[in-house]
């Protein structure tokens, strides 16, 4: 084996990492989070061409596979940027004929599974919640869909006496109604989403295989999300650390404080080693790909809470108020921890994959 | 990211599980637990790698190594856990004396020193550390004394792993050209030399493993000095820096050990005769264990995959000390949590059943404090790492 990433790879990061330093300071994505209305920064992803990272050319994406996408999610949690849309479309793609998913890319308007994200994708969307009346169309209702309230296409999943399909809804249809919620996090949004009678079309696919899938891709991005959010909260520890004078010296250089930032470093690889690999597990198909996944998301979501208030207590009382950006990371890797799958959730699919009990 | 082998590394690990499956069966298993016991047994082994062209994987093949990469080695090292191969007895012989030597040593040390370390005819151990002279190597206060054609070593030194087995032991020692680091030198002293006295002291289980070593006039001569009089720090370092990233490859697999114990556990059932494996508890516990053991091993492939890149060792060479000794304390507690009693019976009770996992749980202890202590390389960490200040 060989862990390191290639050097285009690198280079990706870096091009992107400037990006949304330049894009998404923090002044503005808190003005976002302030009107709600991140729409500017979403355009931005899809027409700069972001968003088609990891999507093949021929389906009109830039090339790249899972790790491409793992390291942009890395990058826009680092930054705290409104990532709904985005993560939902990603998650989404796979489902999607060519010329929609063509579209979506092309800045058409946003998709989502609609599954409740606090667990994994393919328990909630095989859950019932929506099916297929007589006539056709589609009636059901789903709380907290991830980033329902940005998309123009939602993907449904529908149980039925010939099984699990997916169907092609127009946001804008009159069957559906959209209620959203707030998040403590602003840097994401759900909303429930409630189906009448809506128009959708069967979508020609393994729907059972797509969203097994998606639980997987959506494992490895949401570890990526928290990784960037807990290496930056480290590298804000550490800097206030060096500036925060106590005692008459810099708070950074009381054993204490120093190993609390050592400890956080050491979650901060360990997740990196896992979050990195497991996308690419995913991605070439690996055998154990359904578990290099589950331990992405049980291990590096759990380590990356607990850094947060490492890193809270390291900043004092200026990492508790509202004007300080801690918070915005701090909440984000909170809700990681539950977005499309608690840790026990992960932890009891890594144990069902062992041999744990008797055979037969 | 490339996640397999190459066909060269494949035909590479098929020829070593080959060699290792008709190897293995001709030891006088089982292996011996006392270390003294256990040296016959080791060294047979190792007389087998040596012969079969095996021994000293990472040494170069001028120095009768293998040369292997660092991806290969790694391979070798998977497969010899896989087989469940002989543990190793020699290690600062193999990982820390020897490369020192093929570095820093003369000719003539090198050809007295090294073939037998591969051979296994001699064992070596590190006079490092003292009373007063532990995390703070270089407050040593070991003192050689200058006399005709070389030194006079006094002084004591303690915690001197396998000292009662060993052949021959790297030493520091204050030769006073200045203070702290700048007055130290490197030697190389043969263990039966007049004035050598080993007293083993036994560890927390009762079992000695480690030693205090007193040196009372012993007599070195100039030729056993590796690099400069007084520049030894410098050859230090570049041992220590061998001990780190065996430390952070991992000694234990603790991949491996997360799988034997699912093994017991689908073997053990609940106070009312309920499959163990079906509690929530122990499935939690489990699947985290073994995520964590598989994470412990991407960290090891990702300080082979920068040191055979032959760049500088990465962040993650440093944090490997500090990832794996909780996780080794975890899973050696949990395995003896299922145990009657929590594992607790004395070592030589009849009814003592996980007698291994008792001694992991506590030579982990022993881990996160030899070599630097997890406080210690946390400073480490943060002063080199993150460019903390030194307090």
């Amino acid at each position: 084996m060989r862990w390191e990433l290639a050097e285009e790879q690198d280079l990706f990061r870096e091009s992107l990492r400037g990006w949304v330093e330049k894009v998404a300071p923090s002044d503005t994505v808190r003005g976002w989070f302030a009107t709600g209305d991140p729409s500017e920064f979403e355009k931005r992803l899809a027409d700069e061409g972001w968003l088609a990272v990891g999507t093949t050319e021929e389906r009109g994406g830039q090339g790249g596979g899972l790790l491409e996408t793992a390291l942009t999610a890395e990058e826009l949690a680092r930054r705290a940027a409104p990532s709904a849309a985005w993560t939902a479309s990603v998650l989404a793609l796979p489902a999607l004929p060519d010329d929609v998913a063509a579209d979506v890319l092309s800045g058409g308007g946003f998709a989502t599974l609609v599954v409740d994200a606090g667990r994994p994708v393919d328990a909630a969307g095989t859950d019932g919640s929506c099916h297929l009346d007589t006539d056709g169309n589609l009636t059901g209702r789903v709380e907290s869909v991830l980033g329902a309230d940005r998309a123009a296409r939602l993907v449904v999943p529908t149980t039925g006496a010939d099984g699990l399909a997916l169907h092609l809804v127009d946001a804008s249809d009159q069957g559906v109604t959209l209620t959203p919620h707030d998040l403590l996090d602003r840097s994401r949004s759900v909303a429930t989403v409630a189906l009448t009678a809506a128009a959708g079309t069967r979508l020609d696919v393994d729907a059972d295989a797509l969203l097994a899938e998606a639980a997987l891709r959506s494992a490895a991005l949401v570890a990526a999300d928290s990784l960037g959010a807990m290496e930056r909260m480290l590298e804000m520890a550490v800097d206030y650390s060096l500036q925060r004078k106590q005692f008459g010296v810099p708070i950074g250089s009381f054993q204490a404080v120093k190993h609390a930032a050592a400890s956080m470093l050491v979650s901060v690889e360990a997740a990196r080693s896992i979050a990195y690999f497991a996308a690419s597990s995913v991605d070439d198909g690996n055998s154990e790909r359904a578990v290099h996944a589950a331990i992405a998301k049980a291990q590096v979501c759990r380590d990356a809470s607990k850094a947060a208030d490492s890193a809270l207590t390291m900043h004092g009382a200026i990492g508790y108020t509202w004007e300080h950006d801690l918070h915005l990371l701090y909440k984000r890797v909170k809700l990681n921890e539950r977005l499309y799958g608690s840790t026990t959730a992960w932890n009891e699919r890594i144990a069902a994959a062992l041999p744990l009990v008797p055979r037969g | 990211m490339d996640l397999t082998d190459s066909p060269t590394e494949a035909q590479f690990r098929t020829e070593v599980r080959e060699w290792l499956a008709s190897a293995l069966p001709q030891l006088p298993w089982p292996q011996p637990v006392d270390l003294v016991e256990r040296a016959p047994f080791w060294r047979q082994w190792q007389r087998m790698l040596y012969d079969s062209g095996h021994a000293g994987m990472s040494w170069p093949v001028e120095y009768g190594g293998q040369g292997a990469d660092p991806i290969r080695r790694a391979i070798w090292g998977e497969e010899l856990d896989r087989a469940g191969a002989p543990e190793p007895l020699n290690i600062l012989g193999e990982n820390l004396a020897g490369p020192t030597i093929i570095d820093f040593g003369t000719e003539a040390q090198k050809e007295r020193f090294l073939r037998p370390i591969l051979t296994g005819e001699e064992i070596w151990c590190q006079l490092f550390s003292e009373p007063e002279a532990g995390s703070d190597l270089a407050s040593l206060r070991t003192k050689a004394t200058r006399v005709d054609g070389g030194w006079l070593i006094n002084g004591q030194k303690i915690w001197t792993s396998r000292a009662h087995l060993a052949s021959n032991a790297i030493l520091l020692a204050r030769t006073g050209g200045g203070p702290r680091h700048k007055g130290i030198t490197y030697f190389l002293l043969p263990m039966d030399s007049a004035g050598v006295t080993v007293r083993p002291l036994q560890h927390m289980l009762g079992e000695a493993e480690f030693n205090e070593v007193f040196l009372d006039d012993v007599f070195i001569p100039d030729d056993l000095v590796v690099g400069e009089v007084d520049g030894g720090w410098k050859v230090t370092m570049a041992t220590l820096s061998y001990e780190r990233v065996a430390i952070a490859t991992g000694r234990v697999n603790t991949k491996q050990a997360v799988e034997e114990i699912i093994d017991d556990i689908r073997e053990m059932v609940d106070d009312s005769g309920r499959p163990l494996g079906q509690s929530t508890a122990v499935r939690q516990k489990v699947a985290d264990l073994y995520g964590r053991a598989f994470i412990h091993y991407l960290i090891g492939q990702r300080v082979v995959t920068s040191t055979a890149g032959g760049g500088a060792p990465g962040p993650v060479t440093s944090i490997g000390k500090l990832y794996f000794c909780p996780l080794v304390d975890d899973l050696a507690d949990f395995r003896l949590a299922l145990e009657p009693l929590g594992g607790q019976l004395g070592l030589d009770d009849p009814d003592q059943g996980a007698a291994r996992w008792l001694r992991l749980a506590y030579q982990s202890r022993g881990s996160a404090i030899a070599g630097g202590s997890t406080f210690i390389q946390r400073n480490i960490v943060a002063e080199r790492m993150l460019g903390m200040p030194r307090s």
